[in-house]
């Protein structure tokens, strides 16, 4: 893809530069702990990119910081850049040799990415990601209120979401281009398609869905501003990733979050399979795929373990709002080969409706 | 009688000297913005130039396929001119209050004004958004007195975004119409007044004709920086009132089409230069900012 090259190239500039700060860093954090890095073959660091903030704080403290104690090779995050890790998965020289990566833009071309052994794989995925995704998890979308806007109990289903005689009040739903989220899978599963006809979507269909409640709508731009629409009372229900629903509850809110019919979304990271310090990145893989550390990540951001084993490690309290709990029966998983192949006409058709 | 031709051209000789003298000054000094714009606002159009041209200006064809867009750049340019408009009128009753007010008053209109022109666009129109949420400040406010108990339905419509862009827009319209105002010859109101006419004659007949060009000026620096407007209509008008940069927005962080996005970037910087241009041999806008 000749179009993405410049910014690639400016930006390879700005990463070379930070490459040879954190080199330069860790030659002097090295010097002063040799004896914890005698005791593996492993060296190095490892450079992890993802989206930073309280996530990428609690992966420093449930894997990275006693990955560095153990082994020595320290994890240097960065800031993930689009342009960068779309051209690792093109077949670019690796500037990040671990980068977060949605299934929809690894799964319909793997040819560049690192097999990781079956020790390192999470349960969890679904099949076809479990081979090359590291530091596995889960998230959720789904709808959910403060417990006191529906005494009686709030929507059951997406059916009951698009009930506004039944449940009054207007939704948050999300509102830029870019996050038409399951916004059309909803739109089709209230029109009464079943969850496993979802796909190839009839996006004419689920919009003309979305019209018929666009009026009880209240859309938000960015994820967190659906908490402040809940708590001021301006919408009843909302529609959001589940850690926005997690923050509230984190916060002292009481909120229910209807887990039926909620869609669980697999992420994770991936490495390029061109990575000069393989055993680096497999070590860690496996380090991250440990349940009783991935339970340490799980209790403090909420995002579902990509290992089974985790619930062992986690209390009843904590298993009920996780996305992926057994309790929770009838999730639904996205079809990320199908939004891969078709993702610049979602974000076009998506943007042309909300701006319709 | 020999000397007096001698004289004039020497003095003619030494007054061309130095008028060539301040030329050449005034040329240095006009290196350092030149560099500046050259690296600030030319280096990154040759950029986006050059971006939009990656896929052979195939992008130029292609952005007209994204159904959002065309109906995006409509938009743009009536909330523009609805924009333009608006602020025109209200910054002239605006303008007007500042001037005829009593100092106290004054003074408290123009510290108004400044402050809401030193604040960000983004805690404005955040502002904003706090007031007219279904359940916002104002509605807060109504139901204090007893006036309503139902959500207001005024957030993310077109009605509820004009107000917050007037309000940002205002400084730019109220300012230049100020100093007109102030401008103006008290002898000629006087002259007015001696010559026995009441306040509308003296106003319609002095004052609005000196502050019209300024009202102009005001009002085409407002429509240009109306078109690239983002975050206000983004918060206040929802998505249904998504503008040009809105679609381009989408266009470079989520469809990852940067030649698009760059390309209609092309198009929008263009058509304001060409508006600025015509305006400004319209009305000389660039004399009354100058």
């Amino acid at each position: 893809m000749p179009r993405k090259s410049r910014i690639r190239r400016v930006a390879a500039v700005g990463i070379a530069a930070t490459a040879v700060l954190t080199l330069v860093a860790g030659c002097s954090a090295d010097a002063g702990s040799t004896e914890s890095s005698a005791s593996s073959d492993l060296s190095g660091n490892i450079i992890w990119a993802d989206y930073g903030g309280p996530t990428n704080e609690s992966r420093q403290v449930a894997y990275f910081d006693s990955f560095y104690d153990e082994t020595g090779v320290e994890v240097v995050s960065t800031s993930i850049e689009d342009a960068i890790y779309l051209g690792i998965l093109d077949g670019d020289s690796p500037d990040y040799d671990i980068f977060q990566a949605g299934a929809s833009d690894v799964l319909p071309d793997t040819s560049n990415v690192l097999e990781i052994p079956e020790s390192a794989q999470g349960d969890l995925l679904p099949e076809n990601m479990q081979p090359y995704y590291i530091g596995g998890f889960i998230f959720g979308e789904a709808q959910g209120w403060l417990t006191d806007t529906f005494p009686d109990g709030g929507p059951q289903d997406w059916v009951d979401f698009f009930d506004t005689d039944k449940f009054p009040g207007k939704r948050a739903w999300p509102g830029s281009p870019g996050s038409f989220d399951a916004s059309y899978e909803i739109a089709l599963l209230a029109d009464g398609v079943a969850a496993e006809d979802l796909y190839p979507l009839d996006i004419e269909r689920a919009t003309a869905k979305l019209d018929t409640i666009r009026d009880d709508l209240v859309f938000y731009q960015s994820y967190p501003e659906a908490q402040q629409l809940l708590t001021s009372g301006s919408v009843a229900i909302a529609v959001t990733v589940t850690g926005q629903f997690q923050a509230l509850i984190n916060a002292g809110e009481d909120v229910t979050v209807q887990w039926n019919e909620a869609f669980a979304v697999p992420s994770g990271f991936v490495a390029s399979n061109q990575v000069e310090n393989t055993d680096e990145v497999i070590a860690l893989a496996e380090w991250m795929n440990d349940p009783e550390r991935q339970a340490v990540f799980t209790e403090r951001t909420g995002y579902g373990p990509s290992n089974s084993a985790v619930f062992d490690y986690l209390s009843e309290d904590v298993q009920g709002n996780i996305v992926n709990s057994p309790d929770h029966t009838n999730l639904i998983y996205w079809d990320d080969e199908w939004r891969g192949a078709n993702y610049e006409d979602l974000v076009n058709s998506y943007t042309d409706w909300l701006a319709g | 009688m020999t000397t007096t031709p001698v004289t004039v051209a020497v003095r003619t000789a030494s007054r061309s000297a130095r008028a060539a003298g301040s030329a050449t000054e005034s040329r240095w000094l006009l290196w350092p913005p030149l560099v500046f714009f050259a690296l600030a606002l030319g280096a990154p159009l040759v950029m986006l130039l050059i971006q939009s041209f990656e896929t052979g200006g195939s992008a130029y064809m292609e952005m007209f396929d994204v159904a959002a867009f065309p109906a995006a750049l409509v938009r743009t340019v009536v909330m523009a001119a609805v924009v333009m408009l608006l602020t025109m009128v209200f910054g002239a009753f605006y303008a007007l209050a500042i001037m005829g007010s009593p100092l106290w008053l004054r003074l408290t209109l123009l510290a108004a004004l400044l402050l809401s022109l030193w604040t960000s666009v983004m805690v404005r129109s955040f502002g904003w958004v706090l007031l007219e949420l279904p359940k916002g400040a104002l509605y807060w406010f109504l139901n204090l007195l007893g006036l309503r108990d139902e959500p207001l339905d005024f957030y993310q419509t077109t009605i509820g975004m004009y107000p917050a862009m007037i309000a940002v827009m205002l400084p730019f319209a109220v300012l230049p119409m100020m100093s007109a105002l102030q401008s103006i010859d008290h002898e000629q109101l006087n002259a007015a007044r001696v010559f026995g006419a009441g306040e509308l004659l003296t106003f319609r007949t002095v004052t609005w004709p000196q502050i019209i060009p300024a009202m102009i000026s005001g009002g085409v620096l407002v429509f240009v920086m109306s078109l690239g407007f983002y975050v206000t209509p983004l918060l206040l008008g929802g998505p249904s009132n998504l503008t040009v940069s809105g679609v381009i927005n989408a266009q470079i962080n989520q469809a990852n089409r940067p030649d698009l996005g760059a390309a209609m970037s092309i198009l929008l910087v263009g058509g304001t230069m060409l508006v600025y241009l015509i305006a400004d041999r319209l009305f000389k806008v660039s004399e009354k900012w100058g």
